[in-house]
């Protein structure tokens, strides 16, 4: 007997994994869509007129974010300006295969696009940096790059906002990952719809609360087509132990997911816990908790040649920069900015400038929040 | 005889392993220098095998006898060669590549003894006898030469075999007879007598020693136990471990356990530091005072176990702090909702009453369907205090003498039904952990305890903080592991083990001897994934194996978490009475899964029987039933916290709670529409 649409009272063709509904095709996409808009609006992500940069990697919920951001903007009139940004981190046999498919997309859904290359920003592709560092630790490089780089691909676009298309069950797992590490900075921030203060450009995250089954289960009856390979570079991760775990709980109780983020949203810090204050970077003006920005730490141990300068505890890493500074080149980063000297290496300040952009601060009155 | 060891006393870069068998070199090529733990007697052969070497160094492994006795810590010599040999009173010799047959001779010229015949002190048979102890000469041969097959011939032809005396495997002796006034050294290599290597040794002059240089390529050895049976051959320890160790903390007695990554503790500074853990866990907290009642929750399991035993301990007379609280002990016989414990469930819980008995405090024992039933509070006096004692069956809601186990027959019919009616293991498991709660909380009010003490440790918390916030009950968790719970007006839960490890926990049992009863579970003997609180155990506890700061780092998180207590009866959840955590904006979790649920419904026209929306109890289906009992799922949900919605959302009728359970429901409805009535009137809302 086939199963009838709970909407519709049509012939139903799938379970959402979210509510366990049977709905048939239209119907799901339906509520799908009536969801992230409903996020959209609850939250009050947008105001008319707005350029926003849909962050594009070429996989399954940028592809998906994309075409229901295009979609929603339409028969809604959000009025917003819709660009497609794309970060290219330089990883043959990856990223260039996705970056094929954002260009696809871009043609499909007729957005401009631009591309940000680690090689422009930085100088250096993740192959090179892999060769540097190893498979071990590469992540730390690409995750704290990609993060700066879409904030200044961004910037270059002139955009108000970026989207990106974090879905339920990456916070979901974020929030397990900060309370195994006990990070409680990121504990607090990791759950907000919107993130990003004056600075840094804003982020949000449509897809807060859309199962990444469901994302598929769109993509694959909408026949998006998107690039899905595991990054070459990928290795066992601390992170994979809670995609595990989410993995098993939603098993188990499918609204797990949805709970952990309400967890997450109901948490609070006690007011004697010292948070981490954000500031400036000294060197590149992005937004830091430290006085020099991780990038720039991460940049600056590759250029010298001694690429594990920012991997590892804090302390060593300050020790490390102290006992450079103690040879008459680099800034402790306690010094502050007053006695900057010139290096002879190329840093981010002088990578930026190469690109004739100002890399100290965003030009944050031309911009419309 | 003894194991043979090496000297604890050794040069600054060895590290010796496996209960100072192997050592081992860290770094460099230099200050290698090691001893055999006790001098040689004469005769005893001291074997050592090469096990890891490393490249890029010249010279080889050195092996001698010594008469500096390293228990003196004399101050030691970079090398045994020169240096030791050059301090007199040893006989070292380095062990090359080939050219081992190094003939002593006294008189400078070689030549003219180098070809002495000399008789081996071997000997042929396969059984080696020497004053100390017989051994079989395949002890002598690197394990490879064994596996090889052809040891038999390899015996007596062992220079022409291509292991080299210098490569991993090989077993290098050193032993010396006495001959006359004096001693000769000889070197065993991989089953060979080299034949004397040093003559004239006043053996008589002092204890020799063997000496080990650890040297150049050579990076590893071990003793081979030649007089001690079957240890050679054992299974392989933990690298880590290294039982020979001192006390890290006293530094004299030997080490016997191994607490977190590698802190050696010896008996005594294990207990002291259990026991003030304990006793700074309470008294930090100033929550205690003198000659307060405290009901300690007592499960028979390890954690609380070890609690009560940790109580029993700090209240009596040898105490040198003697704890001051009055204890009363609880055990909660939870069998009602467990089917599968019947059998031997009886023996284990009159094991339980006596241990509780045995601790000479006022004790007791309850059963969990008195959480539900009806008449139960109110009316205990201290007088049923010592009956309780005797036997848990008569423990029963004293209140109503006349029929007491009927009302307590119709709450086990109705607890039953009740877990029958959850549909899945978590939530019944969470129900049952509410309703363990509850009681504990009203048998404390009743009796007059203010204060709950819990056997919870760290481990157990950290899996509950992980396993509540996949349960949406994120708002509760600094509650659920912190020292204190005060969300009961009147009652305080305090935790005073939260700080121990469930390994700290087994290890203080097992010294003192506490017993532990075993209670099967709802979750005993199902697989990991039966229950979220479940799989988070074997999630966290797996992990914990791998990355030993796993519970630390999570309860280190619970601890910088607050929960801000708020007044009037409208703002606790009527389960859990932990603070509601519902009332949230627009863009949130909870109002995105009501949305969800409501989008993939019917958009107009509800399905029959359930009227219009606003008597609807959002299903949409007609499931709820709800006109008849008064009460709709939606007023019973608006009390329940998110996480008690999720468990009760399990359940097949959300309304069909435990009468007295949606009593104090009701009644908490039917004030906040009172309220809700009067608000125009109300000046100051806090005064309602």
């Amino acid at each position: 007997m086939p199963v009838k649409c709970a909407i519709c009272d049509g012939s139903a063709i799938l379970k959402r994994p979210k509510t366990g509904d049977a709905l048939c095709k239209n119907c799901f996409y339906y509520a799908f869509e009536e969801e992230v808009h409903k996020t959209i609006i609850d939250a009050r992500l947008f105001t008319h007129g707005e350029t926003v940069a849909i962050g594009a990697s070429g996989g399954k919920d940028s592809t998906v974010l994309a075409y229901v951001m295009k979609e929603l903007n339409d028969r809604y009139n959000y009025g917003l300006d819709l660009v497609l940004l794309s970060v290219d981190e330089g990883i043959t046999g990856y990223r260039d295969d996705s970056l094929e498919t954002v260009k696809r997309n871009q043609m499909q859904y007729d957005l401009p696009l631009k591309i940000v290359s680690y090689e422009e920003l930085y100088g250096w592709t993740m192959d090179a940096i892999v060769q540097q560092i190893g498979l071990k630790n590469n992540c730390t490089f690409c995750g704290v790059f990609r993060r700066q780089a879409l904030d200044r691909g961004a910037m270059m676009l002139k955009v108000n906002k970026i989207v990106t298309g974090h879905n339920a069950d990456d916070i979901a797992e974020t929030v397990v990952m900060n309370v195994l590490r006990g990070d409680i900075g990121r504990l607090r921030r990791c759950t907000a719809i919107t993130t990003g203060a004056e600075g840094s450009l804003p982020r949000c995250k449509p897809f807060k609360y859309t199962y990444e089954k469901e994302i598929v289960m769109y993509a694959y009856f909408k026949k998006l087509d998107y690039f899905s390979t595991e990054c070459i570079y990928s290795p066992n991760a601390y992170r994979g132990f809670a995609r595990a775990y989410i993995k098993d709980v939603e098993k188990i109780r499918p609204s797990a997911i949805i709970d952990i983020i309400h967890s997450g949203e109901s948490l609070s810090v006690k007011t004697t816990v010292k948070m981490p204050v954000q500031g400036n970077c000294e060197r590149c003006g992005y937004i830091s908790s430290n006085a020099i920005c991780k990038a720039c730490v991460l940049l600056e141990g590759l250029n010298r040649g001694l690429p594990r300068l920012g991997i590892g505890k804090t302390h060593k890493e300050r020790r490390k920069i102290e006992e450079l500074s103690k040879e008459g080149n680099v800034n402790p980063p306690q010094s502050g900015a007053a006695e900057r000297q010139p290096t002879s290496i190329q840093t981010p300040v002088l990578a930026m400038e190469s690109l004739s952009l100002d890399r100290r601060k965003p030009d944050v009155s031309k911009l419309d929040f | 005889m003894p194991v043979t060891k090496f000297h604890p006393y050794h040069g600054q870069n060895i590290r010796l392993l496996h209960d100072n068998m192997v050592a081992y070199r860290e770094t460099s090529f230099a200050h290698a220098l090691t001893f055999s733990e006790k001098a040689l007697k004469p005769g005893e052969i001291f074997l050592v095998e090469i096990e890891k070497n490393e490249l890029g160094w010249s010279g080889h492994m050195r092996i001698g006898l010594t008469q500096f006795d390293p228990s003196c810590k004399f101050e030691l010599p970079q090398y045994a060669l020169p240096d030791l040999q050059n301090m007199g009173k040893s006989w070292i010799f380095a062990v090359t590549k080939s050219h081992n047959k190094v003939v002593y001779s006294d008189a400078g010229d070689s030549d003219s003894v180098d070809r002495e015949i000399h008789q081996s002190v071997l000997g042929d048979a396969e059984v080696i006898h020497t004053p100390q102890g017989s051994f079989s000469r395949s002890l002598l041969l690197p394990l490879r030469k064994l596996l090889s097959n052809n040891y038999e011939t390899s015996v007596s032809t062992s220079s022409s075999d291509s292991a080299l005396p210098t490569d991993i495997g090989s077993r290098i002796g050193i032993m010396y007879r006495v001959v006359g006034d004096t001693a000769e050294m000889r070197f065993i290599i991989n089953g060979e007598d080299q034949g004397p290597c040093a003559r004239n040794i006043p053996h008589q002059g002092g204890p020799l020693y063997a000496v080990v240089d650890v040297y150049g390529t050579t990076k590893q050895v071990r003793i081979i136990q030649l007089y001690c049976e079957g240890e050679s051959d054992g299974p392989l320890q933990k690298e880590k471990v290294s039982p020979g160790r001192k006390c890290m903390k006293c530094r004299t007695e030997n080490a016997i356990l191994i607490i977190r990554v590698n802190d050696a503790f010896c008996k005594a500074c294990f207990m002291v530091y259990v026991t003030h853990k304990f006793r700074a866990t309470i008294g930090k907290s100033k929550l205690v005072r003198d000659g307060e009642k405290v009901l300690v929750a007592y499960s028979g399991g390890p954690s609380s176990s070890c609690l009560l035993h940790l109580i029993t301990e700090g209240l009596s007379e040898r105490a040198h702090k003697k704890l001051r609280f009055k204890p009363g002990i609880i055990f909660i016989d939870e069998s009602a909702v467990l089917d599968n414990l019947i059998e031997d469930g009886g023996t284990a819980k009159d094991r339980i009453a006596e241990l509780m008995v045995d601790v000479g405090y006022p004790c007791q024992t309850r059963r969990l369907e008195e959480a539900i039933c009806l008449d139960q509070g109110g009316h205990l006096s201290e007088a049923d205090l010592s009956s309780l004692t005797e036997s848990y069956q008569a423990s029963v809601c004293t209140s109503d003498p006349a029929s007491p186990d009927d009302n307590l027959n119709k709450a086990r019919v109705e607890i039953k039904a009740l877990f029958s009616s959850i549909k899945s293991l978590t939530a019944r498991e969470d129900m049952l952990n509410k309703l363990r709660q509850r009681l504990l909380m009203e048998v404390a009010h009743v009796q007059g305890y203010s204060k709950v003490m819990t056997g919870h440790c760290g481990t157990r918390l950290a899996v509950n903080l992980l396993s509540n916030i996949s349960q949406g009950r994120g708002a509760h968790v600094a509650m659920d592991t912190a020292f204190s719970d005060t969300r009961y007006s009147d009652v305080m839960f305090v935790r005073p083990i939260r700080d121990f490890s469930s390994k700290e926990v087994a290890m203080y049992n097992s010294l003192h001897g506490v017993e532990s009863v075993f209670l099967p579970t709802l979750t005993t003997k199902t697989h990991e994934g039966s229950s979220i609180e479940h799989l988070t155990e074997a999630f966290v506890t797996g992990l914990q194996t791998d990355y030993p700061s796993t519970v630390s780092n999570i309860m280190r998180t619970g601890e910088k978490l607050s929960t801000e207590k708020r007044d009037g009866e409208n703002s606790n959840c009527a389960l859990c009475q932990g603070p509601l955590d519902t009332d949230v904006g627009a863009s949130s979790a909870l109002n995105a899964v009501e949305f969800s649920s409501l989008i993939s419904k019917k958009k107009n026209g509800r399905v029959d029987g359930c009227g219009d929306s606003a008597t609807c109890c959002g299903e949409g289906d007609g499931s709820c039933h709800t006109q008849s009992e008064g009460l709709k799922k939606d007023e019973v949900m608006s009390v329940l916290c998110y996480g008690c919605r999720m468990t009760t959302k399990d359940m097949a009728d959300p309304t069909a709670l435990p009468e007295k359970l949606f009593r104090q429901i009701s009644y908490r409805i039917r004030r906040s529409k009172m309220k809700e009535d009067i608000q125009d009137f109300l000046l100051d809302p806090e005064n309602s």
